[in-house]
């Protein structure tokens, strides 16, 4: 055979690969322009219809709800939560949250659902009154009947009796939920003791669904299999492939109109699917091919935020949460228990030069008293917070100076080799290339630190598993932040005590700093949430842990979350929520666009 | 034979045994457990961690733990596994034919290219086309599939916003999405044992070509096409078979990478995640199930041999 035959086989086999290429491939997407996006006229016109596809990596494949009501993400759309998020407050409505702000820390955004009214009756007695008209499936066993108190009391029950739910507290140890023999549709609630800042904590990632009772005292029902599953949600599963995808349908009878459009029955969406990529190319590859509506879990690093922004402009992107870097350390052992030390830990690092390192856009300091949601009623903005407190401020600023000399006050002078003291450091091996930058700096004045990273479920079974490390110094938390708030946080450090290890992996319980910080913990819970004199007690209780530094603040690097422009009713859309629960039943498909920008129909 | 087979048979149970016991122990030495993955995506007390550690027996002893397994697996039971509870043979069953549509695909790919065209070269020897060729083989050798699985899916993303499919479907269902999900992971999977095959299909066909009773078979002239296929290749098969049945477990081990690049949810992405999860049972049924499938196919070689060539006799 000769060459030239080659040549012509060469030829026509790269033409055939071309053309099945081609008939494969989505045509090419035009961008989008931003005047097409504007939100303010397209979004107020929700319409029925589509499918929605999302890709969510933190799928565990577990089905059973005792297990999974807890916060798994891929079933909130299947039930009702006690609690929501209010989205009338967010940019869609009053505007006066972002929806950064729509974290499960704060109770300031949270509206009832399955709860009609929450009243007050004592710092430790409320009385709640279930909604009329939610209606289960209409599947057995349940088979559409209305949800009663009795289900919310038998869920209840169950999900606090099991030990896999991972609920903090099991059975009545946090509170007791009796029904209110004066009225049916009510439940009295006891708690063990105040809670204004743990409660809603607590409950709106407690009780993420109502089952059927007699969905729970059916022994026969495989809590395992999917096709069991029933809720009253927006959503139920029509197919399940394990490790690939979950599809959902509408329910047809949800009970819930949409608050910003009265009248509108939700969902919108008639199908949603969850996609679990196993690869962040492959994330990427969908969502820059149109063929991904959106990306929440496991959120896109900032360098490939950044590629996709440069590739695709038309694709939105927003803050899912932050890696927060921070380092709990043992407040109760030399040297760390003096704060002097804990004080030259934070002067020595230079905060603004690693911070604009890392890239500003992409990183911040969760304790930083500069409040990422200014403006808002219990939140300072930096020129405030300066002013009220600016030692706390100058802990962020560079002064190695100081820190030599508060370390030689404290007793720590350089040795020979020029070191002070030595300490160890476990972190998550997954989160813990930043921490070198800040450890160079501790050398410079006398610090050193031995890091040993470790597997992600091994760290995490280390500190949140039981006590917490034992014999290590300094541990590395690489505690995700929510995004939205320093005080998400710092709430959950202290609501946490004494049962995780947050709080007490200072070991500072008995000293006077720990008196003062319950003193102050239990001033908040004293009063009722969301007062102006709750958020003032909050406020004294966040400086004084910032005070006391039994974390140093490391900063947290950003994760995104991105969806396509024509993913309508999400517009500012971000933190852990988003996903967690099931605002999906707010979103709705721009057909129009869509089709405009990807060539795929609403449904594809 | 058949005596040979039932010998060949019998020898995989202790070999298997012996591979039971090197996969539980090796186990047991990654740090961590499932309680670990568990306190990693929800809160957990120690008093149920505790709880939950004895009801999933993890606090008995490694060899008492090792004894309940591996009595269960000779009664057909792999147990159920740490995290979901389910039956572990179910979960195995339930992505096997995946992997196996995977493999399959990957050898058919691997094999309608490297016959030929090692044919080719062997009769064609230092030639143009033997050229290229060897050179593309080499290509397809040398190129990593998890470089080449990144590459297609990052670059038609970037220049023509295309992407393979996201999620499997099933054949039955969609013949033709199903097969759209196949296609570009079996020719990544395939490649690099079509280059070996087809390098070595060359080899053979050259020597076997030089043997006397190939001169022979010309001399009586017979027909290209006879010479080639009836008595030439033939003979050269028999070490491509067995380079291929060696090569089938590198398959696997390739196909735990493609899959978790085009996101099909086969054996190969159920590994990784129970390692991560550190799901005993369900590690050790998959650790057994492939020991299992590399013994039986190396048996299916050894036995396909008589077949090709009648002078190999077993006794």
């Amino acid at each position: 055979m000769t060459i030239c035959k080659w040549k012509t086989i060469f030829a026509v086999a790269t033409a055939v690969l071309l053309a099945a290429a081609g008939a494969w491939a989505t045509p090419a997407a035009e961008e989008g322009s931003s005047e097409a996006m504007s939100p303010s006229d397209i979004d107020t016109n929700p319409v029925y219809g589509g499918n929605l596809t999302t890709a969510d990596n933190t799928w565990s494949s577990v089905w059973d709800p005792t297990v999974l009501i807890h916060g798994i993400q891929v079933v909130p759309a299947i039930y009702d939560q006690l609690f929501e998020y209010d989205i009338t407050q967010g940019p869609r409505g009053t505007g006066e949250w972002g929806l950064n702000d729509f974290n499960w820390q704060n109770p300031n955004v949270i509206t009832f659902q399955v709860i009609e009214s929450n009243e007050v009756i004592s710092p430790t007695q409320l009385r709640w009154k279930i909604r009329r008209g939610i209606h289960y499936h209409d599947r057995p066993p349940a088979n559409g009947r209305e949800m009663t108190v009795e289900d919310v009391l038998v869920t209840w029950e169950h999900v606090t009796a099991e030990p896999r739910s991972g609920l903090m507290y099991k059975g009545d140890e946090l509170l007791k939920m009796t029904a209110d023999p004066s009225d049916p549709w009510a439940i009295n609630v006891e708690l063990a003791a105040p809670d204004s800042l743990g409660l809603w904590v607590y409950l709106t990632s407690a009780l993420n669904g109502v089952l059927p009772a007699e969905w729970w005292r059916d022994d026969s029902i495989n809590r395992e299999d999917w096709r069991n599953h029933m809720g009253s949600g927006p959503f139920w599963p029509i197919e399940v492939v394990e490790g690939s995808h979950i599809t959902y349908t509408r329910n047809p009878n949800y009970w819930m109109e949409d608050p910003l459009n009265p009248g509108n029955q939700l969902p919108y969406l008639d199908t949603m699917q969850i996609i679990s990529f196993a690869d962040g190319a492959a994330r990427i590859a969908a969502l820059r091919s149109g063929k991904l509506d959106r990306q929440v879990q496991n959120g896109l690093t900032p360098t490939q935020v950044d590629d996709l922004r440069r590739s695709n402009p038309e694709i939105l992107t927003n803050e899912t949460w932050a890696h927060g870097q921070y380092a709990a350390l043992r407040a109760d052992l030399a040297p760390w228990n003096d704060l002097r030390v804990r004080q030259a830990a934070m002067l020595a690092v230079d905060h603004e030069a690693l911070r604009d390192f890392f890239t500003p856009e992409h990183f911040h300091y969760p304790g930083f008293p500069v409040k990422r949601s200014a403006g808002k009623p219990q939140y300072h903005t930096r020129a405030e917070l300066n002013a009220v407190r600016p030692d706390l401020a100058r802990l962020y600023e560079y002064h190695p100076d100081e820190a030599e000399r508060l370390l030689d006050e404290a007793g720590y002078p350089r040795g020979e080799d020029g070191i002070r003291f030595e300490t160890s450091f476990i972190t998550d091996s997954t989160l813990d290339e930043n921490y070198p930058a800040y450890f160079a700096y501790f050398e410079d004045v006398g610090i050193r630190v031995n890091m040993d990273p470790i597997p992600n479920g091994g760290h995490w079974g280390m500190i949140g598993g039981a006590d917490g490390p034992n014999d290590e110094r300094f541990t590395g938390l690489a505690f995700h932040n929510a995004g939205g708030t320093s005080f998400s946080v710092l709430a959950t450090h202290f609501w946490n005590a004494p049962y995780r290890p947050f709080y007490s992996m200072g070991r500072i319980q008995g000293s006077p700093e720990a008196l003062e910080v319950e003193r102050l913990f239990e001033a908040v819970n004293l009063l009722e949430a969301n007062t102006p004199e709750w958020t003032d007690a909050l406020l004294d209780l966040v400086f004084y842990w910032q005070e006391q530094l039994w974390f140093l603040d490391f900063g947290a690097v950003h994760e995104y979350m991105a969806w396509q422009p024509w993913v309508k009713g999400m517009e500012g859309m971000s933190g852990l929520q988003t996903y967690q629960y099931h605002f999906t039943k707010y979103f709705w498909i721009d057909a129009a666009l869509k089709k405009e920008i990807s060539g795929r129909d609403a449904d594809e | 034979m058949q005596a040979y087979i039932i010998r060949r048979l019998l020898l995989i149970v202790p070999t298997m045994l012996i591979v039971s016991l090197i996969v539980f122990l090796s186990m047991r030495l990654i740090p961590g457990d499932v309680l670990d993955y568990m306190v990693s995506l929800r809160y957990m007390s120690a008093g149920a961690m505790e709880a939950l550690r004895e009801q999933l027996g993890l606090n008995l002893p490694a060899h008492v733990q090792y004894g309940r397994w591996i009595s269960g697996v000779f009664q057909g039971d792999l147990g159920k596994t740490l995290l979901t509870n389910l039956a572990v043979e179910e979960v195995i069953l339930e992505r096997l034919p995946r992997s196996l549509e995977l493999g399959a695909l990957s050898l058919v790919f691997a094999l309608v290219i490297a016959l030929p065209v090692g044919i080719y070269s062997g009769l064609k020897p230092e030639s143009a086309g033997d050229r290229i060729l060897r050179s593309i083989a080499i290509a397809f050798i040398c190129i990593p599939s998890f470089w080449l699985g990144t590459m297609i899916l990052v670059l038609p993303a970037v220049w023509w916003r295309w992407s393979p499919p996201m999620y499997w479907v099933s054949f039955w269902e969609k013949p033709l999405g199903n097969l759209a999900m196949f296609i570009i992971p079996s020719m990544v999977l395939g490649m690099w044992l079509s280059g070996v095959t087809m390098r070595l299909t060359r080899t053979m066909m050259l020597e076997v070509l030089r043997q006397d009773y190939i001169r022979t078979a010309w001399a009586k002239g017979l027909r290209e096409r006879a010479v080639v296929l009836r008595h030439a290749l033939k003979n050269a098969l028999n070490p491509v078979l067995t380079t291929i049945g060696l090569q089938l477990p590198v398959l696997i081990g390739g196909a735990v990478v493609v899959e978790h690049i085009f996101n099909i949810p086969g054996i190969g992405s159920l590994v990784v995640r129970t390692l991560e999860q550190r799901d005993y049972p369900l590690l050790a049924g998959l650790n057994m199930m492939m020991a299992g499938f590399v013994l039986l196919v190396n048996v299916i070689v050894d036995i396909s041999y008589a077949w090709l060539d009648p002078r190999i006799q077993y006794k």
